[in-house]
């Protein structure tokens, strides 16, 4: 028995083909002779997102839109969607960590349920239910923008695209719970509706958009 | 060496590379090398490069079915390889970590041309992939008909039972490539041997 050799008969063409992908790559070495750290990547990400957080809740306190005293009432879904944005930026980012991407995604629905838990009746609004779903969207756009650019530099799952959604989309949740004081069937609909809407943009854009690297 | 009965038939398929290849510790093992490419050191990475690239080529090659492509995701793995080692983590191995992006550029690459497979066979390409232990000597016929079938399999089943059988990939390492778990990685290279069998014994009727 001969061990067969798939290189034999086109030895020459995949000799070339190995020295171009060679050649190609000692040129991006040379380029970056360092390798930058995984860990450095999701700290900056997961720092640009929280200081775009405190950006909007400053100049939404500043225009007098969010309300910080409401954060006694509503501190637990406001600590759950400050967990669901650090836990799950560094989960969407980090190589492995199956068990921290699960863990966001349960805060992700804890944080969800205790948004609508205690949303009984309500206050009423003049404003028109979209506005506050358009804010929402507006507010998170930056988070967005930030966390597409740190998945393009590796072949994200469809399951890590959608929590860096949920993480980028926790931003407008917080605006929205010191914001808004309406009922839970506008909450679902406005809020939740509109941090969906985000998580699943994430998720397509993240699909179009060329990877700078297919490493997983 | 893997061995797969298809009624008369018995299929050998040699792999490519096994993992008793390389070494496990010591200054050449790829974790060592790793931290030394991720140092900056070229030769460290031509150590890997020389180790990884050939077989990295023919499982491009079969599994996208296109050798031109293949000749040009081989270049995105590498370049792939050298911008994102700072994501290497040694839990799952060098292997089947470098194995993971060749296949996400297979992958990656199927999906924006649209289609599983658009180029015409090459069965003298495709039957060097296997061989028969008993027959291929006297039958060149047998492995052309292993690699034809083979190309018939979906891509997630091919992508599986390449990776395992031919290029030795273990089951763990297989479904850290492939991005699902042990068992799923199991279930697809099972379906893809089942599949194999019936498109060999409907070869061997005719």
């Amino acid at each position: 028995m001969t061990e067969h050799n798939p290189m034999d008969g086109d030895a020459g063409r995949s000799s070339r083909a190995l020295l171009r992908a060679r050649a190609a790559a000692l040129a991006e070495l040379a380029r970056q002779p360092r390798a930058v750290p995984w860990w450095r990547d999701a700290l900056s990400a997961l720092l640009l997102i929280v200081a775009t957080t405190a950006m909007v809740m400053g100049i939404g306190a500043w225009l007098s839109i969010v309300e910080l005293d409401r954060l006694r009432g509503r501190w637990l879904p406001l600590l759950l969607l400050v967990a669901v944005q650090v836990v799950g930026v560094f989960a969407a980012i980090a190589p492995g960590k199956t068990l921290m991407r699960w863990s966001a995604a349960m805060l992700a629905v804890s944080a969800a349920v205790a948004i609508l838990v205690g949303r009984h009746g309500g206050a009423v609004s003049p404003l028109p239910g979209f506005a506050c779903s358009t804010s929402h969207v507006a507010v998170d756009l930056i988070p967005l923008a930030l966390v597409l650019f740190y998945l393009r530099k590796f072949s994200a799952t469809l399951g890590r695209s959608l929590l860096a959604g949920v993480a980028a989309a926790a931003t407008g949740a917080m605006a929205g719970e010191l914001s808004c004081g309406r009922g839970w069937s506008h909450v679902l609909v406005h809020h939740i509706g509109a941090g969906a809407a985000i998580a699943i943009a994430c998720v397509l854009l993240s699909r179009v958009l060329a990877p700078q690297t297919l490493a997983p | 060496m893997n061995r797969l009965a298809f009624r008369g038939v018995a299929v050998t398929f040699w792999p490519l590379a096994r993992s008793s290849d390389i070494p496990i510790n010591g200054p050449d093992s790829d974790d060592a090398l790793m931290a030394r490419f991720c140092g900056g050191d070229q030769e460290a990475f031509a150590v890997l490069y020389d180790r990884y690239a050939p077989q990295l080529e023919v499982f491009l090659r079969r599994f996208v079915r296109d050798r031109a492509l293949a000749e040009d995701l081989l270049q995105t793995t590498f370049l792939s390889f050298v911008r994102a080692r700072g994501r290497y983590v040694s839990t799952a191995g060098l292997r089947a970590w470098i194995y993971a992006i060749a296949a996400n550029a297979g992958r990656d690459a199927l999906r924006r041309r649209g289609t599983r497979a658009e180029e015409p066979l090459d069965p003298d390409t495709l039957a060097g992939a296997v061989g028969d232990s008993e027959l291929a000597m006297s039958d060149p016929n047998v492995a052309r008909a292993v690699g034809e079938a083979l190309q018939q399999l979906p891509p997630e089943q091919r992508e599986a039972v390449l990776l395992h059988k031919l290029h030795g990939l273990s089951f763990p390492e297989v479904a850290v490539a492939v991005g699902t778990t042990v068992g799923a990685a199991k279930v697809r290279a099972h379906r893809g041997y089942q599949r194999l069998k019936v498109l060999l014994a409907a070869w061997e009727d005719a």
